[in-house]
């Protein structure tokens, strides 16, 4: 009966599908620079998106969007294909739309970075909505710089210092290279991750913490 | 009367600041729909809060805003948003079935990590609308909010009885933010507007509630002829509230212990730019103080160094800023907790 309702059949659902314009969805993320952005990944990867194709979900009810990438590089995890499946929510099919601002906005073609879990259906979604997708574009000096994916202006990231739309960002590719690889030591050394503001230490409190 | 309709329209529109933002397409639950009900669903277990805490939380968010919109003396009827809270979970998650839910259930995986909670509405873009306070809006047909229930949530009321950490989301301030756009409103542009802009922190239990500007984006969609609100900066400043918590979500020995103090005024305006002093007692009975000012968000975070294990208390002693005088009997301005 639901898959009737959402996969329009018939006369009353063509009318539905000609009506129905579109979903839209607005969504708060943790705000995580890229040390959290890899602590949450199972996977993090570089690599080029060549194709994107809509699909319901299994049970009928979402509407989703599976990316082709091709994987130049993988920072974190192990992958046992150059060609790996990024699922985003939202897309049409036919006149129906699921938009889900917030979410990744990838297209053929994209050279992107991308923070990953892997889904139980062997796809992988991207952290954190677009807050964990990446473009990644060649600079004048031939160095490749790091944007924010056009998707993550629709977030309100939320901190320990309170929240605020999601910010622009433009690093070298190298420089946040360099933030996943400490991140990743740390990881490995078991070191907690440290508070995202600063607080003010009490009078007989030590600047890093510890009582005087 | 007709050259006179853009008229009223136009002093309406500069009545009202209109730093809120509605969602594009403008849409909303349109007369003939309302009341309309959100069902809770609910199962053992949903997520890091107790099942009376997440729902009382969940119809907490839906009052609010119907406060919000009843209060308005154009307004007439019984309230525009109910909540029930049948056994059992039902259809949850993101279904669009025309059911609309609030749940921690996502069935269909949207909501990778990272990601606090999110909301749909489902609407027809062509017909029918219905014109309020001049602004044709489109129909919602469906609207889900689903948070995730993998976050550490905690709520006002759970911090009253349990108390709370630093890496807690307050999930008192996240569902009045969703269900701001589950009745039609987007992001306001406004950075110091309380609700629907950039303002949920963890712990930052000070933000379950709307401001003017909030407010006037309901009534907008909901109440033709409405009253838009304008708070009057207060003169007093309000601790709303004091919170101890871990750096933490467990006790662990690398924990900090944490005080977070959020000023307001008397209107529950946020105030930046206050002096606070605290004094903290620790299970040792060692006791420390500390003065810092609130910055743009009306807070201030103290380290109290690491944790022990056993009771802490701590007061504000003293909150001062041109102008305004402390109400030390108003807010909260003493808490204690035991780690």
């Amino acid at each position: 009966m639901l898959s009737r309702l959402r996969r329009p059949m018939g006369w009353l659902g063509g009318v539905v599908a000609l009506l129905f314009a579109g979903v839209a969805l607005a969504a708060t993320v943790q705000r995580l620079d890229f040390a959290g952005l890899t602590q949450l990944s199972t996977h993090v990867v570089t690599g080029r998106v060549l194709s994107g194709a809509p699909a319901w979900t299994p049970d009928g009810g979402a509407v989703v969007t599976l990316h082709e990438l091709a994987v130049a590089g993988t920072w974190k995890g192990e992958l046992d294909s150059a060609t790996i499946s990024v699922r985003t929510p939202g897309g049409r099919m036919g006149d129906f739309v699921m938009e889900l601002p917030g979410a990744p906005e990838l297209h053929a073609g994209d050279d992107v970075l991308l923070f990953l879990e892997r889904n139980p259906d062997a796809t992988f979604g991207v952290i954190s909505l677009a807050q964990g997708s990446f473009r990644v574009g060649a600079a004048p000096d031939g160095s490749f710089l790091v944007t924010r994916d056009p998707g993550a202006a629709h977030l309100v990231a939320v901190g320990r210092d309170g929240s605020a739309k999601v910010a622009g960002l433009q690093e070298t590719l190298a420089a946040v290279r360099a933030q996943v690889d400490a991140a990743l030591a740390a990881e490995r050394a078991g070191l907690p991750a440290e508070p995202q503001i600063e607080a003010v230490p009490l009078d007989d409190v030590a600047a890093e913490g510890g009582a005087k | 009367m007709k050259r006179l309709a853009p008229l009223g329209v136009i002093v309406l529109t500069a009545a009202l600041s209109l730093a809120f933002v509605l969602l594009s397409p403008a849409r909303k639950w349109q007369s003939d729909q309302l009341p309309r009900n959100f069902r809770i669903g609910m199962a053992t277990g949903e997520n890091s809060l107790a099942n009376a805490f997440t729902q009382q939380t969940a119809q907490n968010c839906v009052q609010t805003w119907n406060t919000a919109i009843t209060s308005d003396t154009s307004w007439s009827g019984a309230a525009p948003f109910t909540t029930t809270v049948p056994a059992g979970l039902g259809n949850v998650g993101f279904v669009n079935d025309g059911l609309s839910t609030i749940s921690w259930e996502d069935p269909q995986n949207l909501l990778s990590g990272g990601t606090l909670a999110a909301t749909t509405t489902g609407y027809y873009a062509t017909t029918p609308t219905e014109t309020v306070n001049g602004i044709a809006f489109a129909r919602i047909t469906d609207s889900d909010i689903v948070g995730n229930n993998n976050i550490d949530f905690s709520s006002y009321a759970d911090a009253d009885a349990n108390g709370a950490n630093g890496n807690q989301y307050d999930l008192d301030s996240i569902m009045v933010h969703e269900f701001g756009h589950a009745l039609g409103l987007s992001h306001s542009s406004v950075a110091t507007q309380v609700t629907l802009y950039a303002s949920i922190g963890t712990n930052d239990f000070s933000k379950a509630r709307l401001d003017d500007d909030d407010v006037n984006g309901g009534r907008t969609i909901y109440v033709n002829g409405l009253h838009s609100v304008n708070y009057v900066a207060g003169t007093q400043l309000v601790c709303d509230p004091l919170f101890l918590g871990l750096s933490t979500a467990t006790f662990k020995g690398n924990s900090n212990v944490y005080l977070r103090v959020t000023i307001t005024d008397e209107n529950g305006n946020l105030v930046s730019g206050a002096s606070v002093s605290i004094s903290v007692t620790r299970p040792d009975a060692t006791v420390g103080v500390g003065t810092a000012s609130t910055n743009s968000s009306g807070q201030v975070l103290f380290n109290s160094g690491k944790a022990q294990h056993g009771a802490y208390s701590a007061s504000v002693t003293s909150a001062t800023k041109a102008g305004m005088s402390f109400n030390a009997g108003a807010g909260k301005s003493a808490d204690t907790c035991t780690f």
